[in-house]
């Protein structure tokens, strides 16, 4: 009995102390880089015109703002979305037809589109709002990921310019990027 | 975990002169980045990516409440016991199918939990792409520790106490843990009975950080026999937990306040002890949706 009960001891102090090792090293912790999510930076365009031709209007955003709210070291910033919104106060049959550009490249061009459609935030990708007239750049999100490599990040010139029929324009048009923000490992 | 976050942690439980709440410790340096990880984790996703970390945490937290079924009827009984425990980890629990957002297609993707690797990259129109948050913790078994005080005993019945307090200590989370419970001798009522039995329920708390709140409540029946200085002992046990969660989602800037519970709800325990009077020693496992290894070293009277 003796000799049995000091091989359960001698097993229990094992498992024990084994138990105890795999709680304190059995941890790898914060072993991926967080992912966040950047600041989203937004462009705003308030239009008012007694004609439906407005002339070109320029917003500048600075794309360091992504990382207004992190302090963690940053790795790398990808844009993943792009919003549009029109505010319009103005007349409910209100179209627009205009082009948008980032630096000079197109963003995203609108014919005909009704600005109901664009009433709550959406998203530019959204395949339904091609059939309304908006098409956007396929090359518009490797070139502003393009952007966002660069040290510091640069700020870019949104412009924006066409009609918006009928007159007169009373509406602000509002877009907005999202991004993800990968720490260092 | 480093080796200079390994040395701070060491300092850290060294300075709690004794009370060794290691499990604590661990989800505590765990925190910041779980915090972190969560709150960018939209509050449709939060539930799948915390899931497999509420089943391991309440499994841990409900684990270690008793070593035997024994319990004197009357006379002064104390005991303070350091318990170790540990959820085992499978694969099924790094996984779970999330929905990217906007512009993405909004079909689950399978990525990474918290217990997961790297998170899933999709990609969608006009060339983007949403990776999902990474894992945080690699492990095979989900740590806890902590340590209990069994007071008794008075008409068969003993009360378990389990209480840590951590201050908030550099990036160190304040963390909280209380726990109390109570043991009633059924055996007492059968004396022919051959074996030991009684029943208990177990209630406790631990608040870590700014987000996290967990309530953990279990129930059950237990058994033990003991020969010489060795006690077989095992139970039956309902049980639940209950993770609250209260942020900021970064991802779409809304308030999310969610409860997440536990999937596991019952365990059957199979355990043996060594009883040396004074020292005791004793390892169990326990099965139900979650598999638990636990392990206790007390002194006492």
């Amino acid at each position: 009995m003796k000799a049995l009960s000091k091989t359960f001891a001698l097993t229990l102090a094992t498992l024990h102390l084994g138990l105890t090792m795999v709680c304190m090293q059995g941890c790898d912790l914060a072993m991926n880089p967080l992912i966040f999510d950047g600041t989203p930076v937004e462009a705003t365009f308030p239009v008012i015109s007694p004609v439906t031709l407005f002339p070109p209007l320029v917003y500048s955003v600075d794309l360091e703002d992504i990382l207004s709210e992190s302090d963690n070291a940053v790795d790398s910033i990808k844009a993943y979305n792009i919003t549009m919104l029109i505010d319009n106060p103005g007349a409910a049959n209100l179209a627009l037809t205009c082009n948008m550009t980032v630096n000079g490249d197109t963003l995203l061009t609108m014919n005909n589109t009704p600005a109901s459609a664009l009433a709550s935030e959406r998203t530019i990708f959204d395949s339904k709002l091609t059939a309304l007239g908006l098409s956007y750049s396929p090359t518009i999100v490797p070139t502003i990921n393009g952007y966002l490599k660069q040290n510091p990040k640069p700020r870019v010139t949104v412009l924006v310019s066409g009609v918006g029929t009928p007159a007169p324009l009373n509406f602000t048009i509002h877009v907005k990027l999202y991004s993800q923000v990968f720490t260092g490992s | 975990m480093n080796m200079e976050n390994r040395f701070q942690y060491m300092s850290f439980v060294v300075s709690l002169a004794g009370l060794i709440f290691i499990g604590g410790s661990m989800h505590g340096q765990a925190q910041d980045g779980v915090e972190d990880a969560i709150r960018q984790v939209s509050a449709e996703n939060v539930r799948g990516y915390v899931q497999p970390f509420v089943n391991g945490l309440g499994a841990s937290l409900n684990s270690g409440w008793y070593q035997s079924a024994a319990i004197g009827d009357m006379g002064f009984h104390i005991r303070l016991q350091v318990i170790a425990s540990g959820t085992l980890i499978g694969d099924a629990d790094k996984t779970y199918g999330a929905l990217p957002p906007e512009p993405f297609e909004r079909t689950p993707v399978e990525t990474a939990t918290l217990f997961g690797d790297r998170g899933t990259v999709v990609d969608g129109p006009g060339g983007t792409t949403y990776q999902f948050q990474n894992g945080q913790v690699r492990t095979r078994i989900f740590p806890s520790a902590t340590l209990q005080l069994s007071i008794g005993n008075l008409f068969g019945t003993q009360a378990v106490l389990r209480y840590v307090p951590v201050p908030e200590i550099d990036n160190f989370p304040r963390t909280t843990f209380f726990g109390f419970g109570a043991r009633h001798s059924i055996s007492q009522y059968l004396p022919s009975s051959p074996v030991d039995l009684a029943a208990g329920f177990f209630t406790q708390q631990l608040i870590i950080g700014d987000i996290m709140k967990v309530n953990a409540f279990a129930f059950g029946g237990q058994v033990s026999k003991s020969l010489s200085v060795v006690t077989f002992y095992g139970g039956l046990q309902y049980e639940s937990s209950t993770l609250t969660l209260s942020y900021t989602s970064s991802s779409t800037n809304s308030r999310v306040n969610t409860d997440i519970d536990s999937e596991n709800h019952v365990r059957a325990t199979a355990g043996i002890g060594l009883d040396f009077t004074i020292l005791n020693l004793n390892t169990d496992v326990s099965l139900g949706k979650v598999v638990v290894v636990s392990s206790g070293i007390s002194f006492g009277l």
